[in-house]
Parts: C-alpha cells; structure tokens; sequence
C-alpha cells in the first residue's frame, strides 16, 4: 500500500504539471490562428480587388510579390498569397507563444526559488 | 519532512495561484518579449529581402518611406540595423498594449460573472424555506 507521503507527492507534481500547463500558450494553436488569420486576410484583400476590376488591379498590394514569390493580384495568384501569409503566420504566432513562454519559465522559476 | 495538513494547504494556495494568473493576467513582460521577436523576426527578413536581391524602384521607394516612422533608419548599412531594433521596440510596446487591454477585458468579464453569481444567490437564498 502506498503511503500517505507518495500519494501527496504525486499529487504535487500533478499540481506542478497543472499549473505549467495552464500558464503556457500553445505555440501551435496561436501560429494556427495568426496563419488562418492571415492568410484568409490576404486571400479576401486580393480577390476583393480582383472582383472590383479595372486598369492597374492593385498596383500596391501586388508589390507583395517582392516577398512571396509567385503572389499577384490574380484568382490565381491569390491562393499562392494565402499560402505565403499562412506560412508568415505561423511562423510570427509561434516566435511570439515560444518567447512567452521562456520568459514566463524563466520569471515562474525565480519566483518558485525565491 | 513538512507536516501532510502544511503541504496541502501549500499546494491549495499554489493552485489558486495558478488558476488566478491563468485567468485574470496575461505576462506583459513575456507578452512584450514575444512581440518584439516577432516583429524583429519579420523586419530582418524584410531586411535581407532587400540587402540581398534587387527589388523594383517602386518597393524601394515604399521601403524608403518608413524613415518618416523609424527613427535612425536608412535603406542601407547600419540604418537597415537601426531599423530592425526600431521595429522590434515597436513590437514590444504593442505587446505590451495587448496584455494591459487582455488583462483589463478579463477583469471586466470577471467582474460581471462575480456580479450575475451574486444576483443569482440573492434571487434563490429563501428557496428552500418555502
């Protein structure tokens, strides 16, 4: 039979593992939701101004194309955009969860030694 | 060896702790820092789009026109560092506005679930005498 002790001590390190979990942000979560974000966000501003039409279709925004190779102001070219803003992100939305959560570790663990 | 009561009354107090933090604050020092290499991150990339390849007169023209917003940049040399230190600052700040406005949306939501909570108890405390 266990004793009173180790089932406290289990009972600590679920605590600790509780608590870690609830502090973190989920870097794959946030890169999903920035990614999502942003690539329906380029993929709406493009086809936007495709729908609307005319001479000259977006003559700033397709200067995107310097970044994301392949972007234009076309059907086309709106989903290799959206591909691209994906992918810059979720990359952002993950540098920006991995950073919190070093740095919370860091304070969280001064503060537990303290 | 800390007495069994002690530890689960630490252990009480930690997990009201986390659960507070969790809830009502969001780290505006982290919050600041991850920003600021998100942004950092971004603005190098732009950087060495620049630095290393030949971009139309049109996107260097634009790209020129955020000395009006960073001070000390330039499209060349140590004003391309500048610039990114610049950005990442930016960032930072703005990190750490949306942690202040989080925390403070959170303390309102709080705030209104403690006030409905109360109204519900005073609405069902004579309940059970009827």
């Amino acid at each position: 039979m266990r004793s009173p002790y180790d089932v406290i001590t289990d009972q600590v390190e679920s605590e600790r593992l509780l608590e870690a979990t609830l502090r973190r942000l989920n870097a794959r979560i946030l890169g999903l939701t920035l990614g999502v974000l942003s690539g329906l966000g380029l993929f709406a501003a493009t086809n936007i101004l495709v729908l609307r039409g005319g001479e000259n279709i977006g003559a700033h925004l397709k200067l995107l194309g310097w970044y994301f190779p392949g972007y234009d102001v076309t059907f086309g070219g709106s989903f290799i955009g959206a591909g691209w803003a994906f992918v810059t992100g979720y990359v952002v939305g993950a540098t920006i969860s991995r950073v919190y959560n070093l740095v919370s570790d860091l304070k969280f663990r001064r503060a537990d030694s303290a | 060896m800390a007495e069994p009561v002690a530890i689960l009354r630490d252990l009480e107090s930690r997990r009201r702790a986390a659960i507070r933090r969790t809830f009502t604050h969001f780290d505006p020092a982290a919050t600041a820092a991850g920003f600021a290499a998100a942004s950092g991150l971004v603005m190098t990339f732009v950087v060495m789009r620049h630095v290393f390849g030949t971009p139309p007169e049109e996107v260097q023209r634009l790209f020129g026109l955020l000395v009006h917003y960073l001070p000390g940049f330039d499209t060349e040399g140590l004003g391309l560092v500048v610039g990114v230190v610049d950005v990442a600052l930016m960032g930072a700040a703005f990190g750490a506005c949306v942690a202040w406005c989080r925390n403070r949306a959170l303390r309102i939501v709080l705030w209104r679930a403690l006030r409905e909570r109360d109204t519900f108890f005073r609405r069902h405390a004579l309940d059970e005498i009827g």
